[in-house]
């Protein structure tokens, strides 16, 4: 548990130490900043146009907002997922670290809870703009925390898979690029779901992002999206750990 | 404190370890030699719980290897090939670091880094950022990784490779004050490094051990005694060459004057011979060393396409 906090605190100190964390935070505050501005205006045009009759603020303003936001972590999280492994297998860093009696398992972890912990900061930049609308409006609490949650649940999946395939390779770019690629078609799968049919429609639409993430946005807390996140992210960390261990047979 | 049984490791379709057995003695510096893809690596990444082997038994410090690699792991510090650091902390800040992960309790961490930083002179740049530190200062970081801990088994992976004269001589008395404190296993392709600061050498070949004992040992053992290469200015008697004290043997070369005599103290009968040579009126043209006596077991054991 001490090795784990270690690495946990070497990892996340590593991304505010290169320009990673500031580069990814200063361009989530940018695009997030822009989509805010630009729903928040047609928000308000359709209000007064309505004189506020039929138009929900929770439902035309802050969930398209968190939704565009979930689209803009698929691109952003690539970035602090990619180096996380690859960089120790390129350094040759790995061998120092795996002939310390800490376990792979806490590596691992260490590694992916300071992802997480670097995206939950992100995420309160969002949390900012949100909280401007508290100040001027009266939203309703219940679908803005369970969208963060679901906007939270789907980064750290994300991360869990980018985690993973930073393992396979000691090249970042490529981890990165098939990162971006890997979250895209998770992204689409609710897209594919909807043109095909029967069981295959079921299939893709239950393994697509959009879909669980949708229903949080929604104000809804659904065990099925809970334990499809949570599985997800085992899953992530348990593969990353594994493919660690597996390099232990490996030149 | 180290024994290796029958160890076999396979990369694919490559074995890069036949089935090797040695046994490293405890207290000792051991040097671990090999011409570059001899499997030198390979062992110490087994032997430091970094990889798993296919076969063998492999004990380190009362624990086996693949049932108890943290046990392992615990006792044994490592310095792999190419020393790699984090490059993006400072000296101090990475020692501290892996003292953490070494599970050095937290109160006692800032007293084993600075053990370990005095021990190897790295006061200077302690607060440098590794990735700024020279090359010989790299080196010296990771052996005060090494050491954190005080583990009693050391393995080095070629620890003077790429260091200029002045940094090899000062890392070769570091490792050298460490025999008789702790099994130090080091690999190295340099005969005369291991010659100078090992009193046991281990010579590995194609992922076989082909020889084992102190380099004294070793050269007897492989009958390559010491030669003298002479030419003189006009011939000799054969007898007079013969009865100098040292000598053991005694031909005529090819050319003109010229001799090879097998000898037992090199340093010494070369002067003996020398003298005689003189005495006997008779012009010294040359004279010189064949070759040192763990340089020549080595190319014996390490030559052609199957070394045993």
């Amino acid at each position: 548990m001490r090795s784990l906090w270690l690495v946990f605190r070497r990892e996340f100190s590593a991304y505010w130490v290169s320009p990673v964390a500031y580069a990814v935070l200063a361009v989530f505050l940018l695009l997030s900043g822009i989509f805010f501005f630009g729903q928040l205006s047609e928000f308000v045009n359709a209000s007064t146009q309505a004189a506020g009759k039929g138009v929900d603020v929770n439902q035309d303003l802050i969930r398209p907002y968190l939704y565009s936001v979930s689209v803009m972590v698929l691109f952003l999280l690539p970035l602090l997922s990619m180096r996380l492994v690859s960089e120790e297998i390129r350094q040759g860093t790995l061998e120092i670290l795996l002939t310390t009696p800490i376990t792979e398992t806490a590596v691992i972890w260490g590694k992916y809870l300071a992802s997480v912990a670097l995206f939950g900061s992100i995420l309160l930049g969002a949390a900012l703009h949100v909280a401007i609308l508290f100040l001027y409006g009266n939203p309703e609490w219940g679908p803005v925390l369970t969208g963060f949650l679901g906007l939270f649940l789907t980064g750290a999946a994300y991360l869990s898979i980018g985690l993973f395939l930073s393992t396979v390779t000691q090249n970042q770019v490529v981890a990165g690029a098939a990162a971006f690629a890997l979250f895209l078609c998770l992204w689409l799968m609710a897209w594919l779901g909807r043109v095909t049919s029967g069981v295959l429609s079921k299939v893709l639409t239950y393994i697509s992002f959009a879909g669980h993430f949708d229903s949080f946005g929604k104000g809804l807390l659904d065990t099925s999206d809970l334990v499809f996140y949570l599985s997800l992210i085992l899953l992530g960390v348990y593969a990353a750990s594994q493919s660690v261990l597996s390099r232990r047979w490996r030149p | 404190m180290i024994a290796v049984r029958d160890l076999w490791k396979r990369y694919a379709a490559f074995e890069a370890l036949k089935g090797i057995t040695f046994e490293v003695p405890e207290g000792m510096v051991t040097g671990f030699l090999g011409p570059n893809g001899a499997g030198k690596t390979t062992t110490l990444r087994i032997l430091s719980g970094f990889m798993s082997s296919n076969e063998g038994s492999v004990r380190v410090a009362g624990y086996e290897v693949a049932d108890h690699s943290r046990e392992v792991r615990r006792r044994v510090g490592y310095l792999p090939e190419d020393v790699p650091l984090y490059r993006d902390l400072t000296v101090e800040g990475f020692l501290r670091y892996l003292a953490g992960l070494k599970e050095i309790p937290s109160r006692r961490i800032a007293a084993e880094v600075d053990r370990v930083v005095s021990r190897t002179g790295l006061e200077p740049v302690r607060r440098r950022l590794v990735g700024k530190c020279s090359r010989g200062y790299r080196q010296r970081t990771g052996l005060a990784m090494a050491l954190l801990g005080d583990p009693p088994v050391l393995l080095l992976d070629e620890p003077t490779s790429g260091l200029d004269p002045n940094q090899v001589v000062e890392v070769r008395e570091l490792i050298h004050d460490l025999s008789g404190e702790k099994t130090v296993l080091l690999s190295s392709h340099i005969l005369s490094e291991v010659a100078q600061i090992c009193g046991f050498v281990l010579i590995i070949h194609q992922g076989r051990m082909v020889a084992s004992g102190s380099p004294r040992e070793l050269a007897e053992r492989f009958g390559t005694h010491t030669q003298l290469r002479l030419r003189l200015g006009s011939d000799l008697d054969r007898s007079l060459l013969a009865s100098v004290p040292g000598v053991t043997g005694c031909e005529r070369g090819t050319a003109p004057g010229s001799w090879l005599l097998g000898v037992e103290d090199a340093d010494l009968t070369a002067v003996r011979v020398a003298r005689a040579v003189q005495q006997a009126g008779v012009d010294l043209v040359e004279l010189r060393h064949e070759a040192s006596d763990l340089e020549s077991v080595f190319r014996t054991v390490t030559r052609g396409g199957d070394g045993a």
